[in-house]
C-alpha cells in the first residue's frame, strides 16, 4: 500500500481508502466501542458474488475492529436525488438477487440503505455491489423493519421490508420516515406503515405515472407490511413480481435497457465525475421532474418530425395491440381453470378418478376435499 | 435523400408490427400448448410451455394462471396417490399469489382458495400441530362459499376444547349444512360435537338430517343407529 486517505469520518467507523501498486482497498475501521458481526464477516469473506463487495481481511487491532475490503468502483446510490422507476426497479432486481444468493447461506444485510448499494457503471449498463454486512444493532433507522426495533436479528423478511424502504427512497428521493424523532416515535412511524401509504404519498408528488404507481402496489404490499407474514416468502418471490413490475412499467426490453444506458451515461456518468472531482452529491443530483421536463423539451425542439413518427408508431402498434387481445382473448385457461375447481369441490363420489387399483380400496368414497380428519370418536 | 429517409420512416412501423406480431404469435403458442397439455393432464409439457410463455412476458395473466393451475394439478394427482404433498402445495400457493398481484379480477380467487385450503391440509398432515388457522381463513376470505374450508376450520377450532372454539365451531357447521346441505361430513363433524357434549338428542338430530341428504353414508348411518339405541336405552332406564 502506498498510503491512505480518510474518505468518510462517522460515528461508527472512519473510512479509509488504502492505494496500493496492484489494487485500491478501503479499510473501514470501527470506533467508540461498535463492532461487526464476526460469524457474518467469516461467511461473506468466502463469498465471490458479483453483487457483493470483497470483503480481505476483519479483526481487530490496538482493540479497535477493522474491515478491509476490495475497493469498489462505483457511487453510492445515496448520491441520486432520485432515479427513474425503471432503473430503481432494476437496481432492486439486482439487489434481491444477491440477497437472495446470502439467504442460502443464511446470511442477512440487516442495514440495508442506498448508502450500503453502490452502482458500478458498466460500458451501458450498471451493476449493484452491496456493502457492510455484519452490522450490530440497528443500522439505518429509516429502513429498519418494525421487528427489528423490537430487538429481533436481522432476517430474511426484516431485509425485505428495508428493500421495499429503499425502493422508495430511490423512487422518491426521501424517506418515507425521517429519521429525525426519538427511537420510540420512529419505532411507532415504523410499526404504522401501510402500503397503501407509500402509494398515496407517491402520487402526491406528481412525479409518477399511475401506470407506475400501479406497477409499484405488489411491490409494496409484499414489502412494506407490519407483520413479516405478510410480506414475500422470500427474495425469489420478489423477483418475480419485480419481474412482472418491471414489464409493466419498462415498455419492453429494449425500452428498459435504453432507460438504463440513458440513466448510466446521464446521472450515473455524472455522480461518478463528481465523486472523482471531490464534489458533495446533494447539490449534483439532478431533480428528476425539471430534468425530464427539459429534456423533453430539447427534444420537442429537436425532433419534432421524429416525435410524430413514433406517436404514429405508437398508435399503430396500440391498435395492433387491442386487435390481438381482442383476438387472443379466450386462450381456454380460465375454461381449464373452472373444471379444476369443479373436480376439486365436486361432492358427489370420485368415481373416475386414475387410481391405482391397490390404492383405491383406501380412499375415501366421496372427493378427496371432502375427505378430512375426523375426529376419532369414543361412543 | 429526402425520399429515402420517409421510406425507412415508413418501414420502420411495419418491421415492428411484424416484429409485435411473431413475439405474440410465439407466446400465444406457447400458452396455447401449455393449456393444451394442461387439459390431456400432461402436466409437466403444462409447466414447460407456460413457463416459456412468461419468459416472454412475466406479466401474462394467462401462462401465470396455467402455471399455478398446473402446480395445482401435480400436487393434486400426488394427493389422490397419498404421496406427502405439502411442498408442492407450497409452490402451487406461490404461484397463485404472485398470479394475485396481477389479477386483481376475483377470478381466480376460488382455485386460490381451495390451493390454500389443500396447503392447509397437507400442513397438518406433515405436523398436526401446525397453526393453519390464518390459512383457513385467507382462504374462506378468498372464497367465502369455499365449505371445505370451513369445515377444516371447524374441525379444528372443535379440537380445540375451549368452549368460545367449540361454539364457534358448531356455528361453523350449522353455516355449512345450512348453506350447502349437501355437505355430508359437516353433518358429521356437528353431530361428532354434541355426541362429545353428551347432547345425544342434538347429535342424533343432525346425524338424521344428514341421512336424510345421503341415506348411504355409512358413517351416517352406524352413528345414526348408536345414537338412537343410546337415546331409546335411556328412554326405558326412565333417564328421559
Amino acid at each position: 500500500m502506498t498510503g491512505d486517505v480518510l474518505l468518510h469520518e462517522g460515528g461508527e467507523a472512519d473510512i479509509y481508502g488504502l492505494r496500493g501498486l496492484k489494487e485500491n482497498l478501503v479499510l473501514k475501521k470501527y470506533k467508540n466501542g461498535s463492532c461487526f458481526d464476526r460469524i457474518v464477516l467469516e461467511k461473506i469473506s468466502i463469498c465471490k458474488y458479483e453483487g457483493l463487495y470483497h470483503v480481505r481481511e476483519f479483526g481487530t487491532r490496538d482493540g479497535s475492529p477493522f474491515i478491509v475490503y476490495e475497493h469498489v468502483d462505483g457511487v453510492t446510490s445515496s448520491r441520486f436525488e432520485c432515479m427513474p422507476v425503471v432503473v430503481a426497479l432494476r437496481a432492486l432486481r439486482q439487489v434481491a438477487r444477491t440477497l437472495a444468493a446470502l439467504d442460502s447461506f443464511g446470511v442477512h444485510h440487516g442495514d440495508l440503505s442506498p448508502a450500503n448499494v453502490i452502482l458500478v457503471p458498466e460500458a451501458d449498463a450498471f451493476r449493484t455491489v452491496l456493502i457492510d454486512f455484519g452490522i450490530v444493532g440497528l443500522g439505518a433507522l429509516s429502513y429498519a423493519a418494525p421487528e427489528r426495533f423490537r430487538g429481533k436479528n436481522p432476517d430474511a423478511r426484516s431485509d425485505l421490508f428495508a428493500l421495499g424502504m429503499l425502493l422508495y427512497r430511490w423512487i422518491s428521493g426521501a424517506d418515507f420516515i425521517a429519521a429525525d424523532c426519538s427511537f420510540d416515535e420512529l419505532a411507532a412511524q415504523m410499526a404504522a406503515v401501510e402500503p397503501q401509504k407509500l402509494t398515496e404519498r407517491l402520487y402526491g408528488t406528481g412525479t409518477i405515472s399511475v401506470q407506475e404507481l400501479s406497477a409499484l402496489d405488489p411491490l409494496w404490499n409484499g414489502l412494506v407490511q407490519k407483520n413479516p407474514e405478510d410480506r414475500f416468502e422470500d427474495f425469489d418471490e420478489l423477483d418475480e413480481v419485480l419481474e412482472i413490475a418491471l414489464n409493466k412499467v419498462g415498455g419492453g426490453e429494449i425500452a428498459v435497457l435504453k432507460a438504463e444506458r440513458d440513466f448510466v451515461c446521464g446521472a450515473l456518468a455524472e455522480q461518478v465525475e463528481k465523486m472523482r472531482q471531490n464534489v458533495p452529491a446533494v447539490d449534483a443530483a439532478p431533480k428528476k421532474t425539471s430534468n425530464l421536463r427539459a429534456e423533453g423539451e430539447v427534444a420537442q425542439k429537436k425532433f419534432p418530425v421524429k416525435t410524430s413518427v413514433f406517436i404514429g408508431i405508437g398508435l399503430i402498434l396500440l391498435i395492433v395491440a387491442v386487435v390481438l387481445v381482442l383476438g387472443a382473448k379466450n386462450s381456454g385457461v380460465d375454461e381449464v381453470g373452472a373444471l379444476v375447481l369443479q373436480k376439486s369441490r365436486s361432492l358427489e363420489p370420485a368415481s373416475g378418478m386414475d387410481v391405482p387399483a391397490d390404492v383405491e380400496e383406501t380412499l375415501a368414497d366421496s372427493s378427496l376435499l371432502k375427505d378430512l380428519p375426523t375426529l376419532e370418536r369414543n361412543p | 435523400m429526402p425520399g429515402r429517409v420517409c421510406k425507412i420512416v415508413g418501414a420502420v412501423p411495419a418491421v415492428l408490427v411484424v416484429v409485435t406480431l411473431c413475439l405474440t404469435a410465439c407466446l400465444d403458442d406457447f400458452a396455447g400448448r401449455g393449456n393444451a397439455a394442461l387439459r390431456v393432464g400432461d402436466y409437466d409439457r403444462a409447466v414447460a410451455n407456460f413457463s416459456k410463455a412468461l419468459d416472454y412476458d412475466p406479466a401474462n395473466r394467462d401462462a401465470r394462471y396455467g402455471l399455478a393451475l398446473s402446480y395445482y394439478a401435480i400436487a393434486e394427482e400426488s394427493e389422490h396417490l397419498r404421496i406427502p404433498t405439502f411442498d408442492l402445495w407450497n409452490r402451487a400457493v406461490r404461484e397463485f399469489k404472485i398470479l394475485s398481484n396481477i389479477d386483481s379480477s376475483g377470478s381466480i380467487n376460488a382455485n386460490y382458495s381451495t390451493c390454500l385450503f389443500y396447503l392447509a391440509r397437507a400442513s397438518l398432515s406433515q405436523n398436526s400441530s401446525a397453526n393453519v388457522l390464518p390459512l383457513l381463513n385467507q382462504s374462506i376470505l378468498l372464497d367465502s362459499a369455499n365449505y371445505f374450508s370451513y369445515n377444516l376450520k371447524g374441525l379444528l377450532l372443535g379440537r380445540s376444547g375451549l368452549k368460545m372454539d367449540v361454539e364457534e365451531a358448531k356455528k361453523i357447521f350449522i353455516h355449512i349444512v345450512t348453506h350447502e346441505p349437501a355437505f355430508i361430513s359437516a353433518y358429521v363433524n356437528l353431530g361428532n360435537i354434541y355426541w362429545d357434549e353428551g347432547d345425544i338428542e342434538s347429535a342424533w338430530d343432525i346425524w338424521s338430517m344428514g341421512l336424510e341428504k345421503s341415506p348411504n353414508d355409512r358413517t351416517l348411518v352406524h352413528w345414526t343407529q348408536v345414537a338412537e339405541d343410546s337415546l331409546k336405552a335411556k328412554v326405558l332406564s326412565g333417564e328421559l
